[in-house]
């Protein structure tokens, strides 16, 4: 099948479910794709994967009394955010512990809460390595809220990220509440899991708030260029891994996770001023060669 | 002696009872006590840095000096005692003093240009969400200017060196306005040429008006580069003009527990 073929079965009304996820797919790449900087910046993956798992308990509960997903998976995800940011207060504890403690316990309960669901073989693949069937117009807008929400609350937080990514003391002595500025970003990570795991799944959604990011970072020593790309290269992701996945019948997260990885290891090789070829051939920046 | 638990008169600044003066200016702690973790770091530590003074913080590893800074900041809470800025109190956390972190406190991969990073100086001075108008990157230009980086605003932090970095460092200090400086070992891992470049700028910035509190371990460099020593170890061991409290064999014995015939004693008798 070729491209234009996808292009016809996007707008064919029999196969509505398509460009709906494509929508939520491509919806999923910008939020994931902003926060996801912060993530990368602050180099805190681990968090992005502890909040990725939590959010599956309430996707369960959701599924169990047939209540809407996003919602469920919001809850859930909001919640961890708020226990991992509260416990990571205690000095005693450090917070990748909490996080191993948490988020592995969060997704137990997931998966016995699911048992109870007949038939939830199925369902368990579903959410945790993504499907394109299941969105539905609820969905669609749930989706839609929550992006724009996400998206508002990036820009409107955008200097206080800034200030506490860059230093965190600094940021605390002049008055920065630092604390609320963690909690905000582990629920806005929570809330881009949540939108991205209908069609992603739950174990790949770490790769689309990291690896979009990443590659931006290779590309750029601007923040907010950065917060540009990284996005878009998602959104190409999204956009490319679904048609690859259609045309050759392939679970779609996968497909979307290894196109966007293939985009990183090219950029990692031939990106201008950061990638491999370019410290190969001498023509890095001297603070990357470690001279500065 | 012990860190903790000094009687008063064992430590004996000259500033520790003087009457707050009407339009007081410059820095001001009194009768500071820090806990950290249950352990009492700090004890009945008082200092003043008068407007175009640079008092160098000295003291050994573990000494609190970090922490002082920090309390005085009001990112550590403080058991007891009190810090005035230009004759008002200060409350915790919105001190508006300018404060210069140890160099490696600082994400210095973060993707921002050197006027974002002064600029994020701003950030938290105001109401969430609040941005620097024309008014804050005024600021952000003449900190810049003080710090003669002007030429690198547009430069990614990442390729600087350490020496600009501590230049970019002390404009995002500057940008606050502030009338006391706080300067956390600025000094640390710079290479001679760039330790001048700093000591000399610092003391401009003295004469500006500034009053600098500095902490520092190169106490023979500091005997020219400050004013005056205040000596931590738990509290204030010694307070006075860098040379006087240099010659103060004593006082440098108990403060870094050494022996009256160290080469560090001996360096400083020979200054």
């Amino acid at each position: 099948m070729g491209f234009l073929e996808f292009l016809a079965d996007l707008v064919n009304p029999d196969l509505a479910f398509l460009p709906r996820a494509l929508a939520v797919a491509v919806a999923s790449a910008l939020v994931c794709g902003v926060v996801g900087c912060h993530v990368v910046l602050r180099g805190t993956a681990f968090i992005g994967d502890a909040v990725a798992h939590a959010v599956f308990p309430g996707l369960a509960v959701a599924f169990v009394l047939s209540a809407n997903l996003v919602l469920g998976g919001a809850v859930a995800g909001v919640l961890t955010a708020v226990l991992i940011a509260v416990m990571a207060q205690n000095r005693r504890l450090r917070e990748d512990s909490v996080i191993g403690v948490l988020f592995v316990a969060a997704f137990a309960l997931g998966v016995v809460i699911i048992a109870q669901a007949p038939g939830y073989a199925g369902s368990l693949q579903q959410f945790l390595f993504g499907s394109i069937a299941g969105v539905d117009d609820g969905d669609l807008v749930a989706v839609g809220v929550v992006t724009v929400v996400v998206l508002a609350v990036c820009a409107w937080l955008h200097p206080e990220l800034v200030s506490v990514g860059l230093d965190r003391e600094g940021a605390r002595a002049q008055g920065v509440r630092v604390f609320w500025v963690d909690l905000a970003l582990y629920v806005l990570i929570a809330l881009s899991v949540v939108v991205s795991v209908q069609t992603i799944g739950n174990v790949l959604v770490l790769a689309l708030l990291v690896t979009p990011a990443a590659t931006a970072r290779l590309l750029t020593s601007r923040l907010v260029v950065m917060m540009v790309l990284a996005p878009v290269i998602g959104a190409v992701g999204a956009f490319v891994g679904l048609y690859v996945s259609w045309t050759w019948d392939l679970p779609t997260g996968a497909v979307v996770v290894l196109t966007l990885t293939g985009v990183f290891m090219v950029t990692w090789l031939v990106a201008p001023r950061h990638g491999m070829l370019a410290a190969w051939t001498g023509r890095r920046p001297a603070a990357a060669r470690g001279v500065a | 002696m012990t860190a903790v638990g000094t009687s008063p008169d064992a430590t004996a600044p000259s500033t520790r009872s003087r009457p707050e003066p009407p339009g007081e200016r410059g820095l001001r702690v009194h009768g500071l006590a820090v806990d950290l973790a249950g352990r009492a770091v700090l004890r009945d530590v008082a200092l003043r840095v008068e407007p175009g003074q640079v008092v160098g913080l000295v003291g050994p590893n573990g000494a609190g000096k970090t922490t002082l800074m920090r309390a005085v900041l009001g990112v550590v809470p403080r058991r007891s005692g009190e810090v005035v800025v230009d004759g008002r109190p200060v409350r915790p956390g919105r001190s508006g003093i300018g404060h210069v972190p140890q160099r490696v406190d600082v994400a210095w991969d973060f993707p921002v240009s050197v006027a974002d990073m002064v600029a994020s100086g701003l950030t938290g001075t105001r109401w969430t969400g609040w941005r620097p108008g024309a008014a804050g990157w005024r600021a952000v230009a003449d900190a810049l200017d003080r710090t003669h980086v002007r030429d690198l605003a547009d430069r990614p932090v990442a390729e600087l060196s350490g020496g600009q970095r501590q230049r970019v460092l002390l404009a995002r200090a500057l940008v606050l306005q502030s009338s006391v400086l706080l300067l956390d070992e600025p000094l640390t891992g710079l290479d001679v040429p760039a330790q001048d470049l700093i000591t000399s700028l610092v003391r401009e910035l003295a004469d500006d008006g500034l009053a600098v509190l500095m902490s520092t371990h190169d106490l023979v460099g500091a005997v020219d580069q400050c004013d005056r020593f205040v000596l931590v170890n738990g509290t204030v061991r010694a307070d006075g003009p860098t040379r006087e409290v240099a010659a103060d064999v004593q006082a440098w014995v108990e403060t870094f527990r050494t022996r009256p015939d160290s080469a560090l004693v001996r360096a400083l008798q020979a200054v």
